[in-house]
């Protein structure tokens, strides 16, 4: 009896517990890494999360950047008739001209695009070892997070660093290009822009590559929602042209409408198409919106343009942009904007009622719609196509492709034949103005092509002009990440 | 065969022969006082672990085998809560022993852990104070244990700033050991003490999880006061060893009644008082106030129209606020036990019940508690015992009337006797109109079993739980403004906090020769979990109509599991009851901490030495007795948030096309580790003339791997995570003096004084810490500086000229403005300008008894610790002065260039800074907490009515307080602002105990 009560003892005190079951708990309302990354589903979950997240900012102030900065964007007058930046937007700093590395607007957005960057490289780092998943979903959503991880931190590039010839050899700084998952103790550096642009081309085209050998995809009906090998093809004219590398620009281009996936729109569906919220013929990537939400009238991008909207939203057309336009163009303030009159008040005890003009691209008529982010279109990299053949000397080429653009806008456009270089620079450069207005271009097109801001009617900023080069032509690092991270330089000027 | 095996397991290769002489004894121990017979009283050999104890009937059976004279052998009689005796054997065989209950409640034999473990005084190794039910004075107008342990033991500090019913005290034993938040969000370690009550450990109020706008009842209320036999306070490294990862913060053992005697006692004890409140704020009147108001508008602007001035309100009008939020309060509490011994079954079983119906008005708090405690022995190897307590206690808590802050010079209603709409909720229609009430329903139980395989090898086990159940419901009225916005608003909260143990171990214990063993091994699983889920709706108007359709159905649910598996051992060793050696090691793994490092081993050991029982000292009349003490060794802290290391993904339901996306919502920390104090504690102990017992110690705690909120480079996508950030020290000396002052027959007086001090330093902060807090909460992390400082600017008084505050800086005077001006307002500048943990605190009770009167008193008191007060209660702005009264310290204020003023002038335009040392107090203060007054009837007059004990008595809690920088007249000091909420109440009750 003793010996069997001292046997049981034993086992009861040297017993080998398996006390790895027991202290493996998982969180309930949240998932761990661990298991988020146990199954495809929970992959693509992630990739899913990175979509959104990336809409998530895109559908914000961020895009309303290079518009605001450049000067198509007017603020129109609030409730009382007063013309205030909107505060609640909280780009104030931006327009003002006036960030610092204390106040600046763009602080959160930086750690945001992290984020999501940090979410693709636990993809990327696991997604190898998730058991369920087939070689083609494998390659797919590593496809997917090359892609994405090529295209979050060309966005960053483009807004934390100066434009990519700001330097001859583009030996300035670019920014932090994480290519694996950061951890507590990690202090990245930043590459240079040279570097960065590499890291940013390289990544898409393993995407490219990795698409080739995959058959799985989301949904078929839905694909100008997610990335693809046409999407990549679209932004890398763009990351070519930024980086001034023409002849990647016309492959690239030519292999995007060689596809014929993509058709112009033309004077007589351009408005019609622009005003539904459906992605139209020449989109190649629109995010989708968030549909979860209950109110339709927020966190989407018609909430800017919407005159009917909330005083803090009424961004308006500039007469700057507006004036470019011949009489006869599809895009012009009397058929492509909502006119909207407002009290408006010029000085004390003086006011007038005063049109406004708001752009109808992001503009269903349906009150309850909700629209995507337009992120790259077929009109974009015909563009981009047009200044590259320029820039490579071919004048007539790069005519012949502005006019695709031009004449499908405006059918009275003149001829442009006798023009001379500089001339036809400056005509592709309004063209682009004119078509891709509040897509978020026009600051960074001046900034690539280092012309000087240059706002006139209707602003109200502290500072409306700015002259090349200039440090503000970068948006200073947070002093959240510059403060704890020695690593970490300061762009010039901050 | 049984020895060997035994011996085998513990690998001691010894061996040694049994000798010679031998005589085998009997008697009986019994109470002195009732002449009933003791179960369970030891009868030791001296300076050895051999011996017997008392069976049911009191008696005893032992034969001694000695090789040494057994005319010299001297037995050593000890039993719980009675004072040892020591006979000597002489020529006898048979004892009668009568044991003295000890009146002095010094509590010979001390519980060392809640595994089973206890040690006569003298024996122990570590720094332990053992408190009795005589020394908390459990029988007084109090919710909980805590508010009786204020000033009991060196170390030990609570400090209550709430007189909310229910609410908790924060527990602090030698110092804060964690770093100070920077922000209201959790993202430092707890520094409450881990509480172990029979065995169970209770789970504490966690805010890491959770929801802020739930009001957490004290985890001390599931605890009558009256069940409670003795608490144990274990403070270092060799006493809370056993611990672990949990044993940093020190570790409180909280011991409940048995039965004792063999007739079955039943006893019945009750007290009411009533309660009023002391030091509480001064407000402006009325029409001072109206004065104040229009002096503000014609600051702004000297041209205001008499339609501005009308902005003032009232010129009559004299509301006191807090008169109408209060009445008189009433404290009842009942109590009815009944315990004693049949055959082999102990039992004890008590039911209490508390009401304490506060000096608020809608704040009442109601306690019903159980307890059962029974033992069953089986035969003289086996006993299993079944502990269970549970408790149900209701809460009401409407009174938002607080400090009284309201405008006074507003109506609280109109002529139609409708509630004044006031800027903020009007109190009174809060009471009239809203619920909020809790219930919790709490168990607190174990059972364990104790087999005696042979002499000296004992096996345990327990399995002990502490379940929670708190739900809520609040109803914001749609008729006032609380819940105007949403048309009536209700929050029903269900929280369900369960934490289980269950350890196993065996102890042996043997002599081998003069060397004694005392040797415990075991294991220990336990697990917490916390699940909370809230439901809020809206659209109704009124009380009654809660069952009528709502709107706006918003579920919560969360849950939270956090688990441990430990082993642990402990060793006793001692020579000739001379010198003694504890050693402790524990290992837990945990699953809130990261995957690398989850395996945490802590050990620490100690060694004491009884000089008074060396030859030099055992004659000395003038040292009775000398013991010195010193111990080290390693213990964790790992209260953080069951998953704060884990990286987590949340998930959004159907936010891309079809599907859900999943985003990382905190950063994987696999580095994650619990905090490690290292602490060294020398004590010396040592006993004059049997009449004056000192108690000295050191100690010295240094903290590495300091949990706090650490600062992400943004490109991990992430601003900050819980990390561990930094070092630090906690280091003190402690005294304790307790002397019979006086004693004869019928007069003495026993008095108890210590007094401790504890000194903090951040000695190292990484790369990754943050570092200041908002100006308004005060607090930086900065290497050198004391945990607990206030950091801030240095006032120095209001300029004369422009009436703006003044500050030094840098050897330079600024006034506001510059500040404001020069950005000079950044934490950079900030000084220590104070520090909220005291520099020494302690306490001093006094016993005096007079025939069958006795009389205690108990003071407690602080030196040093500052508490930095809200701006807003003292300086006059637009935006707080139009919703609220302003202090009457407001009236020595600048109003015209020359004056000699503390506050400015009021204006709306002034830029403020909140850590200001002005609106600093040092809370430096002596408090006489209690005084008691008692009366035994004597055993002449009971004789006949067949009552054993009865006495009647008076306490009065809250007696006097002196602050040493009190505000003069009709200011506002420390003694206001130190309990800031709600004043504290002084209270009076009369009470009678009896048992037949």
């Amino acid at each position: 009896m003793k010996k069997q009560f001292l046997i049981l003892i034993l086992i009861l005190t040297v017993n080998t517990w398996s006390c790895e079951d027991f202290l493996d708990r998982e969180p309930n309302l949240e998932v761990s890494v661990n298991e988020q990354f146990s199954s495809f589903e929970g992959a693509r979950n992630a990739m899913i999360g990175a979509y959104s997240d990336l809409r998530e900012i895109l559908r914000g102030k961020f895009f309303l950047y290079g518009d605001l900065m450049g000067g198509n964007i007017k603020f129109a007058p609030d409730d009382n008739g007063n013309l205030e930046v909107n505060a609640n937007t909280t780009v104030e700093e931006t327009y003002n001209l006036n960030y610092t590395v204390i106040d600046n607007d763009f602080s959160a957005t930086y750690t945001n695009f992290y984020k999501i960057i940090n979410n693709l490289n636990q993809i990327l780092r696991t997604i190898s070892a998730v058991p369920d998943a087939t070689e083609s979903q494998i390659n797919f959503l590593l496809a997917e997070a090359f892609a994405m991880r090529a295209w979050t931190h060309f966005e960053l590039v483009k807004m934390y660093a100066q434009h990519h010839s700001f330097t001859t050899d583009g030996s300035h700084r670019g920014i932090v290009y994480n290519k694996e998952v950061l951890g507590i103790g990690d202090f990245p550096g930043r590459l240079n822009s040279t570097e960065t642009y590499h890291q940013i081309i390289e990544d898409f085209n393993d995407a490219i590559d990795l698409y080739a050998v995959t058959t799985y995809n989301y949904s078929p009906d839905l694909e100008k929602s997610y990335m693809s090998v046409d999407f990549i093809n679209a932004m890398l004219t763009r990351v070519y042209l930024y980086k001034a590398d023409y002849a990647m620009v016309i492959s690239h281009s030519n292999s995007l409408i060689d596809t014929g996936n993509y058709i112009l729109l033309t004077t007589n569906n351009y408005v019609e198409q622009w005003e539904l919220s459906a992605p139209h013929s020449e989109i190649i990537l629109e995010l989708t919106p968030d549909f979860s939400g209950e109110d339709p009238s927020i966190d989407n991008l018609a909430s800017f343009y919407n005159p009917e909207g909330s005083d803090n939203a009424r961004f308006s057309a500039s007469s700057d942009l507006l004036s470019l336009y011949t009489t006869t163009d599809v895009r012009r303030q009397n058929t492509m904007f909502n006119t909207v009159n407002f009290i408006t008040n010029n000085a004390i005890d003086s006011s007038e009622d005063l049109p406004y003009y708001f752009t109808k691209k992001f503009q269903d008529r349906s009150p309850t719609s909700r629209e995507g982010v337009p992120v790259i279109r077929l009109s974009e990299v015909i563009l981009n196509k047009a200044e590259a053949q320029l820039k490579l000397g071919n004048l007539s080429e790069a005519i012949a492709s502005l006019n695709q653009i031009r004449l499908n806008r405006d059918l009275n456009a003149p001829p442009l034949d006798s023009l001379s270089e500089e001339a036809l620079a400056l005509e592709i450069f309004n063209e682009r103005r004119k078509e891709l207005c509040f897509e978020n271009h026009l600051f960074y097109d001046l900034a690539r092509l280092k012309k000087d801001i240059s706002r006139d009617e209707g602003c109200i900023s502290l500072q409306c002009n700015l002259n090349y080069p200039n440090y503000r032509y970068a948006q200073p690092i947070p002093r959240g990440s510059v403060n704890v991270n020695s690593n970490l330089e300061q762009n010039e000027g901050y | 065969m049984n020895r060997t095996t035994v011996l085998l397991i513990f690998c001691l290769c010894f061996f040694y022969g049994f000798s010679q002489n031998t005589r085998e004894i009997s008697g009986v121990v019994k109470d002195k006082t009732n002449n009933e017979p003791l179960l369970g009283a030891s009868i030791l050999i001296e300076g050895t672990s051999k011996g017997a104890t008392t069976n049911i009937n009191g008696a005893f059976k032992y034969t001694i085998r000695t090789n040494k004279a057994i005319e010299d052998i001297v037995l050593v009689v000890s039993y719980l809560g009675f004072k040892t005796q020591k006979v000597s054997v002489d020529h006898k065989s048979y004892f009668e022993i009568l044991l003295e209950e000890d009146a002095e409640a010094l509590g010979e034999v001390v519980i060392t852990s809640s595994y089973g473990t206890k040690k006569l005084k003298e024996e122990i190794v570590g720094s332990i104070v053992s408190l009795t039910s005589e020394d908390l004075q459990v029988s007084r107008a109090v919710e909980s244990v805590d508010q009786l342990l204020v000033g009991l033991s060196p170390g030990l500090r609570i400090s209550t700033t709430s007189a909310s019913p229910g609410a908790q005290s924060s527990i602090t034993i030698r110092g804060q050991s964690s770093l100070s938040a920077l922000s209201a969000r959790a993202t430092t370690t707890s520094s409450q003490p881990l509480i172990v009550v029979d065995g169970v450990p209770i789970s504490e109020n966690s805010n890491f999880s959770g929801f802020i706008d739930e009001d957490l009842l004290n985890p001390l209320s599931k605890i009558n006061t009256e069940d409670i036999e003795s608490v144990s306070i274990l403070k270092d490294a060799a006493a809370v060893g056993i611990y672990g990862v949990n044993g940093a913060n020190g570790v409180i053992l909280i011991t409940t009644k048995a039965g004792k005697s063999t007739k079955p006692r039943f006893s019945f004890s009750t007290l009411t008082g009533v309660s009023n409140s002391i030091n509480q704020l001064n407000w402006m009147p009325g029409p001072e106030y109206y004065e104040l108001r229009r002096e503000l508008i014609l600051n702004d602007n000297p041209n205001a129209s008499s339609s501005d001035l009308a902005l003032a309100g009232s010129n009559t009008i004299d509301t006191e606020w807090f008169e109408l939020g209060t009445r008189s309060g009433l404290f009842q509490k009942y109590n009815f036990s009944v315990g004693g011994k049949h055959k082999g079954l102990n039992y004890r079983t008590s039911l209490g019940y508390l009401k304490n119906e506060t000096l608020q008005k809608g704040n009442n708090f109601e306690n019903i508690f159980v307890n059962l405690n029974l033992t069953q022995s089986i035969g003289d190897k086996l006993s299993i015992s079944l502990k269970a307590s549970p408790s149900f206690n209701k809460r009401q808590a409407l009174n938002t009337f607080g400090n009284g802050d309201f405008l006074p010079n507003v109506s609280p209603t109109d002529d139609m006797g409708n509630f004044t709409g006031l800027n903020v909720p009007n109190p009174l229609a809060v009471l009239n109109q809203n619920k909020n009430q809790q219930n919790t329903n709490s168990l607190l139980s174990n059972i364990s079993l104790n087999y005696n395989v042979i002499e000296g090898l004992k096996f345990r086990t327990l399995a002990g739980i502490d379940f929670t159940e708190a739900q809520g419901d609040v109803f914001n009225s749609g008729r006032n403004r609380t819940g105007e916005n949403q048309g009536g608003f209700r929050r029903e909260t269900d929280r369900t906090v369960t934490r289980w143990n269950w350890y196993s171990q065996i102890s042996y214990e043997f002599d081998l020769k003069e060397h004694h063993f005392d040797i415990l091994g075991g294991f220990e699983i336990q697990e917490e979990t916390r699940d909370v889920s809230r439901r809020t709706t809206t659209g109704f108007e009124d009380v009654g109509d809660l069952n009528s359709p709502f709107e706006n159905e918003i579920l919560f649910e969360n849950k939270d599991e956090v688990a441990y598996v430990s082993y642990y051992t402990q060793l006793n060793y001692d020579w000739q009851k001379k010198y003694f050696l504890l050693a402790n090691a524990r290992i837990d793994k945990s699953s809130r901490f990261g995957g690398d490092v989850n395996t945490a081993i802590n050990g620490s050991f100690g060694l004491s030495w009884l000089l008074s029982k060396e030859s030099f000292l055992k004659e000395s009349d003038f040292m009775t007795f000398l013991k010195l003490s010193s111990t080290l060794g390693t213990t964790g802290n790992s209260s953080i948030g069951a998953y704060e290391a884990r990286g987590l993904y949340s998930i959004e339901f159907n936010n891309y096309n079809e599907f859900s996306g999943a985003t990382p919502r905190s950063i994987e920390n696999l580095d994650l580790t619990w905090e490690t104090s290292t602490i060294f504690n020398i004590s010396v102990n040592m006993v004059l003339w049997d009449v004056l017992d000192i108690n000295m110690e050191y100690f010295n705690s240094s903290i590495k791997d300091q949990i706090g909120s650490g600062t992400l480079p943004l490109e991990t996508g992430f601003s900050s995570a819980i990390a561990n950030v930094g070092s630090s020290y906690n280091r003190g000396l402690e005294f304790n003096i307790k002397a019979v002052i006086f004693k004869t027959d019928k007069f003495k007086w026993t008095s108890v004084f210590n007094l401790s001090t504890v000194q903090t330093k951040i000695t190292d902060l990484n790369d990754l810490s943050s570092n200041n807090s908002s100006a308004a909460l005060a607090r930086s992390l900065r290497v050198g500086a004391s945990k607990t400082a206030i950091w801030g600017f240095n006032w120095r008084g209001v300029d004369p000229a422009t009436g703006r505050d003044l500050f030094l800086l840098n050897n330079q005077v600024y006034d506001t403005a510059a500040l404001v001006e020069n950005n000079l307002r950044e934490a950079e500048n900030w000084q220590v300008i104070g520090d909220s943990a005291p520099d020494a605190f302690g306490g001093w009770r006094n016993n005096m008894s007079w025939n069958n009167f006795s009389l205690s008193f108990r003071f407690a008191y602080e030196i040093g610790g500052e508490g930095l007060i809200d701006e807003d209660l003292l300086s006059v702005r637009a935006s707080t002065i139009n919703n609220r009264n302003v202090l009457t310290n407001v009236r020595y204020r600048w109003r015209n260039p020359g004056d000699i003023a503390t506050y400015s002038s009021p204006t709306t335009r002034a830029s403020l800074i909140n850590n200001s040392s002005k609106y600093l107090y040092d809370f430096t203060h002596v408090k006489l907490q209690n005084i008691s007054l008692s009366y035994n009837f004597d055993q002449s007059i009971l004789k006949n009515t067949g009552i054993k004990v009865a006495s009647v008595f008076l306490n009065v809690d809250n007696v006097l307080y002196w602050y040493k920088d009190s505000a003069a007249g009709d200011l506002n000091g420390p003694e206001e602002f130190r309990f800031i909420a709600f004043p504290e109440t002084r209270t009076i009750s009369i009470g009678l105990k009896m048992s037949i």
